[in-house]
């Protein structure tokens, strides 16, 4: 995989992370356009179609709507109402719908094992999303700038085995339950780098397999 | 050891259909809000004598002639010598096909496994001399896993009207049935 | 993770700049370890269940990882001998589910949906600035009302009646919903509410439960009872419904809905007619006897007693025989048979009975109702004084069985009437739980603003300007204490507390800091304990002389320990009467409106346009508004029903499982109908619960109507939940 896409995953997955950080929430219109605009000619080089679905919908999405995003993104992933797309891995993937059991706990023996453990370890779920976003920020940042080839492994795996198991079915969950076109494109730029994964995985085995 | 045969003893006449045992078992074995492993149901109000409030609650019935065995594709389930009839999940394949054939609707589809889900007889617990967890938490001690060898069975039945006939499968669980209770109803 | 903030390698990138400039950077969250988590390292600490519950089961949680694992009950406590109930075998499930409020959070205009996210401190100073604006505005606090109940009985729970407190007068709901009119029944009778110890039931060779469900809200006492049932004991149900604990007793005795009295005054003529009665301890122990025993002569007959209760004049001898006859004979007065208008009258003639009976101050017998004897706890969360030059003079009590309703005349304009500018909700879902649900709604909205202090996204909180998360019992410290059993335990922190979440103390810390810092002298709580010093402010030194205890320290050992001296209440013959003995005749009771002697009070009259009577008992699967909104509750059920005897749905061509309207003049419900015939032909039930994304709430079709005791115990009389009456119809 060339060093430009993963530059561009980079820039795409801490705009997710600052998303899901809530740091997007109260941005002027000015600000958050600039972003935008710049968050486009980064992904000049994309050619997965959804995620270009997502940046559309965020060219789209007007200074009214963008005023509504907080209350549109408390309703999915804050509260304090049942959320609708809860923003934990454990939410979806822990049978009963319980956070802090194994599945969050594999998550955090995950950070442990790269060195890392959250600050608010045991206040907050280790497996909320833009704690796993930040740790695949991590990860990338820390390849792209030292090229340790265990950071890359660790980056693959991570994804594999925690943020795209579920972050598909949490999409989902936002599609159902949000019309706010900033939400929607965030479903569009997550189911996106899924894809491209999925791509990148495929290719990998044909090439071990030719 | 290789006598021991493990099963239920349920007293209907204890039973006060709470569901503790269900949501205990629930919690120590982290299961699918969608599936349990013990069910607690109604049965007919006159039961014994007049009408009045009746439950019985079971989990796997780890039948003599096991439905789900039989059935079974993979051979995932094994009655073993000590009673218990064994769900090996790493052989389940979810194919449903035990679900069918247990006339008790024991096994039960895990959505996110994909694979069946039963009551085990906490036998990792039995075998370190604790109880199960229902057992242990039923409030009013209306559950018991006893060896069936060494029991006095006595008093008790191991057929319930309205139940599914244990002949079928040769279920292993046995009731007390509760007493009736006299009852003094007004006359409108 | 300093280190970490050169990005050379995304020199070309437009997007970071912008990003960079946004919130905190990459790895700021995270901190370098170099430990990773070994499995299967666990320690049990001890917890508590507060809620309002007879039983208050000490816990021993299993945390491993800084996570619960499982729980359990704690066997050093023989009540409940180390079992716990359905609902507390949920409290993982409870703690974890994502649901759960997390942060402080304000309503862009209530129950809009319009929340966002603020700190603390923001939180802190919004109620801050609306108090000062207030205090300017009236030149006192009294525009603050609390509206504060049972939520949890974590005694450090009233450090919420602290924060009030510390802040000046201010305006309270007070009195109790639930068990009032016997509270005062017991106290004009005996002095106060004082029951045996629950686990000397096993001592008794007869048991009349009357009026309880212990089968669904006191579970380990039905354990008791079985017990004692197989010692040889009768138990006897007096119900109107044929409950759980009925059907697992000997005998279920029908009684006609708030005839109680009417068969425990039956029993006392009948055993006064056949000289089965303890004079001797009348005479030792007792004012007004004569003057009862007359009133039994005189005024009552088994033919009118049966006339009231719809039960035979020969069941009524044959239960008085029995119950005279068998030594000791043990009553369970439940809260059930008080919630009418003639409730407390009617607690106060089975007092009668068992006083008259001798079984009063007897290992095995008793009128038990309910204690707060074990209440060995000082309080110290919520002894606060107002800060120095306080206007209002005092605090003005409004009734919390009439909340609403007195909120809106407050606030209807009148000059006169300081109005209510600023509620505070804690512990309680008023909105689910009161009476008149509209109403409720309506003064809701003639408050300007609202804070709830909660753990789950319910109606209360819907209609509030800000919420406030709290932790739960296991994020926490407690000191918990039951009103029906003898042991006092406390509650250890197994995790931390979730997200943002604090306890009621620490919001009172937060709060005070934050007013002091913008007027000194402004909030007088206490700024510089820690929750286990609070904790251990509460332990009362009575308690642990009496255990031979030095500090709270030993109680963490246990967990629990018990209160001793309770086998048999009463024994010592020393009542707390202004006569110093068990009364008949109370002059206090006369003096708050009631006659003195426990005579008959008529039950409320049937109206012809609604005949059917509706009772909402509790639910099996929830406390009030908890528990059956959690995910693991609704896999075992999750839909209300109204229980109706099938000749009544034959009446009103209702199926089993039919949708039907239960409705009467204030308000409906629309539910499924459940054939049952263990309910009266005269009456349909449904269970009172909040059931998470659902409109049922049956408190639409219940009216405020007092019952006629409980003012001079708690202020205020009680709820008459069950005196209500309804329509029902095929949908």
């Amino acid at each position: 995989m060339g060093m430009k896409n993963l530059q561009r995953y980079y820039i795409l997955y801490l705009f997710l992370q600052k998303f899901y950080a809530g740091e997007l929430n109260r941005l002027d219109f000015e600000t958050w356009e600039n972003l935008i605009q710049s968050l486009q000619q980064d992904c000049m080089d994309e050619e997965n179609e959804t995620i270009w679905q997502g940046l559309r919908r965020f060219v789209e999405s007007t200074s009214e709507q963008q005023e509504q995003l907080e209350f549109a993104f408390n309703s999915l992933f804050v509260g304090p109402g049942k959320l609708l797309a809860p923003p934990y891995e454990s939410a979806y993937l822990n049978e009963n719908r319980v956070l802090m059991q194994q599945e969050t706990l594999s998550v955090r023996k995950f950070y442990e094992q790269a060195g890392l453990e959250l600050i608010c370890k045991n206040h907050e779920p280790d497996d909320h999303i833009a704690f796993e976003l930040e740790f695949v920020c991590y990860l990338l940042g820390q390849y792209l700038q030292t090229k340790e080839k265990e950071m890359i492994q660790m980056y693959h795996t991570f994804l594999k085995t925690h943020l795209f198991r579920w972050a598909g079915v949490h999409c989902e969950a936002i599609r159902e339950h949000s019309d706010h076109p900033i939400c929607l494109g965030i479903a569009d730029l997550l189911d996106g780098l899924i894809q491209n994964g999925q791509t990148e995985e495929t290719m990998k085995e044909g090439n071990q397999n030719g | 050891m290789a006598n021991q045969k493990y099963g239920f003893i349920i007293s209907m006449e204890r039973c006060i259909g709470c569901n503790a045992c269900t949501i205990s078992c629930k919690s120590y074995y982290n299961l699918n809000p969608s599936i349990n492993r013990r069910f607690v149901r109604e049965v007919e109000e006159t039961l014994v004598g007049e009408a009045k409030r009746c439950h019985i609650s079971t989990a796997c019935n780890h039948c003599e002639e096991p439905g789900c065995a039989k059935a079974c594709p993979t051979g995932a389930y094994t009655k073993l010598d000590n009673g218990i009839v064994k769900h090996n999940q790493d052989r389940c394949i979810g194919c449903k096909m035990c679900a069918t054939a247990c006339p008790y609707g024991v096994p039960q589809f895990d959505p996110v496994k994909k694979k069946m889900d039963k009551c085990s007889l906490c036998v990792e617990l039995l075998e370190v001399g604790e109880e199960t967890i229902c057992m242990a938490s039923c409030p009013m001690e209306a559950i018991q896993v006893v060896d069936l060898n060494e029991t006095e069975t006595i008093g008790l039945v191991d057929r319930v009207n309205g139940f599914v006939n244990p002949d079928i499968t040769k279920s292993t669980t046995l009731f007390k049935l509760p007493d009736a209770t006299h009852t003094v109803r007004r006359d409108l | 993770m300093g280190k970490f903030s050169r990005r050379d390698f995304l020199k070309g990138s437009a997007a970071l700049g912008a990003l960079v400039g946004v919130g905190t950077g990459v790895g700021s969250s995270f901190k370098k370890t170099k430990k990773v988590s070994a499995a299967g390292n666990t320690k049990q600490v001890f917890s508590a269940c507060p809620r309002n519950c007879y039983d208050t089961c000490s816990i021993v949680t299993t945390v491993g990882d800084g996570t619960i694992k499982f729980i359990t009950g704690n066997k050093n406590c023989t009540y409940t001998n180390g079992r716990l109930c359905v609902k507390g075998y949920t409290y993982p499930n409870y703690v974890y589910s994502p649901d759960r409020v997390k942060y402080p959070m304000k309503q862009e205009g209530r129950g809009t949906g319009k929340w966002t996210r603020i700190t603390w401190d923001e939180a802190f100073e919004m109620i801050a600035n609306k108090i000062f604006e207030i205090k300017k505005e009236y030149g006192s606090t009294l525009p603050i009302a609390l509206n504060k109940y049972s939520g949890t009985f974590n005694t450090l729970s009233y450090g919420i009646e602290g924060t009030l407190s510390s802040i000046g007068y201010t305006t309270r709901a007070q009195g109790t919903p639930c068990w009032p009119a016997g509270i005062d029944s017991q106290t004009f009778d005996f002095g106060t509410i004082v029951n045996s110890d629950p686990e000397a039931m096993i001592h008794s060779k007869y048991i009349l439960v009357w009026g309880a469900n212990p089968a669904w809200n006191s579970v380990h006492s039905m354990n008791i009872l079985q017990k004692a049932k197989e010692n040889g004991a009768k138990v006897v149900v007096i119900d109107p419904i044929l409950t759980d604990t009925a059907a697992n007793a000997d005998e279920y005795i029908e009684i006609k809905t708030s005839t109680d009295g009417a068969l425990a005054l039956g029993m006392a003529k009948y055993i006064l007619d056949h000289n089965l009665h303890d004079m001797d301890w009348m005479r030792k122990n007792s004012v007004g006897y004569q003057e009862y025993l007359n009133y039994l002569n005189n005024n009552i007959t088994l033919e009118w007693a049966s006339e009231k209760t719809g039960i035979p004049v020969e069941v009524i001898e044959r239960l008085a025989r029995e119950y005279a006859a068998a030594k000791p004979a043990c009553i369970w007065i439940g809260y059930g048979m008080q919630r009418h208008t003639n409730g407390g009258a009617a607690v106060r003639s089975i007092d009668a009975l068992a006083a008259m009976s001798g079984n009063v101050g007897v290992l095995g017998g008793g009128a038990n109702y309910a204690q707060l004897d074990s209440w060995l706890v000082n309080y110290s969360a919520m002894a606060m004084s107002p800060p120095e030059g306080s206007g209002g003079g005092a605090d003005r009590m409004i009734n919390i069985n009439n909340f609403p309703a007195q909120v809106l005349d407050l606030n209807s304009g009148d000059p006169n009437k300081i109005p209510i500018k600023m509620l505070w909700v804690a512990g309680r879902n008023p909105i689910a739980q009161d009476p008149e649900t509209s109403v409720s709604y309506k003064a809701f909205d003639s408050i300007d603003f609202v804070v709830t202090a909660d753990l789950w996204f319910n109606e209360t909180v819907a209609q509030s300007d800000l919420v406030l998360p709290i932790s739960s019992i296991f994020e926490t410290w407690g000191v918990h204490a039951s009103y029906w059993h003898y042991w006092l335990h406390i509650n250890e922190p197994a995790i931390d507390p979730l997200y943002e979440t604090k306890c009621d103390v620490e919001i009172a810390m937060g709060l005070s800091k934050k007013m002091n810092e913008m007027e000194p002298g402004s909030c007088t709580y206490p700024t510089d304990r820690t929750m286990e010093e609070w904790a251990a402010m509460e332990i009362s030194q009575d308690f642990l002389n009496s255990k031979g205890m030095t500090s709270y320290k030993d109680l963490l050992k246990t967990g629990t320990a018990k209160v001793e001296g309770y086998d048999a209440a009463w024994a010592d013959g020393v009542f707390r009467t202004p006569s110093g003995k068990y009364e008949f005749l109370s002059e206090k009771c006369a003096s708050f409106g009631h006659h003195a002697l426990p005579v008959y009070v008529e039950a409320k009259e049937v109206p012809t346009d609604r005949p059917i009577r509706l009772l909402t008992p509790h639910w099996k699967y929830g406390l009030h508004s908890q528990f059956q909104n959690l995910s693991w509750m609704q896999s075992v059920h999750n839909e209300p029903f109204v229980e109706i005897h099938p000749e009544l749905a034959q009446k009103k061509g209702i199926a089993d499982g039919d949708m039907v309207k239960v409705h009467n003049h204030i308000g409906f419900v629309e539910l499924r109908a459940k054939h049952t015939l263990t309910v009266p032909k005269d009456a349909v039930v449904i269970y009172e619960a909040w059931y998470k994304d659902q409109k049922f709430n049956v408190n639409y079709l219940v009216e405020a109507t007092p019952a006629d005791m409980g003012s001079c115990a708690t202020g205020q009389a009680g709820l008459a939940f069950h005196d209500q009456f309804v329509n029902i119809d095929k949908l």
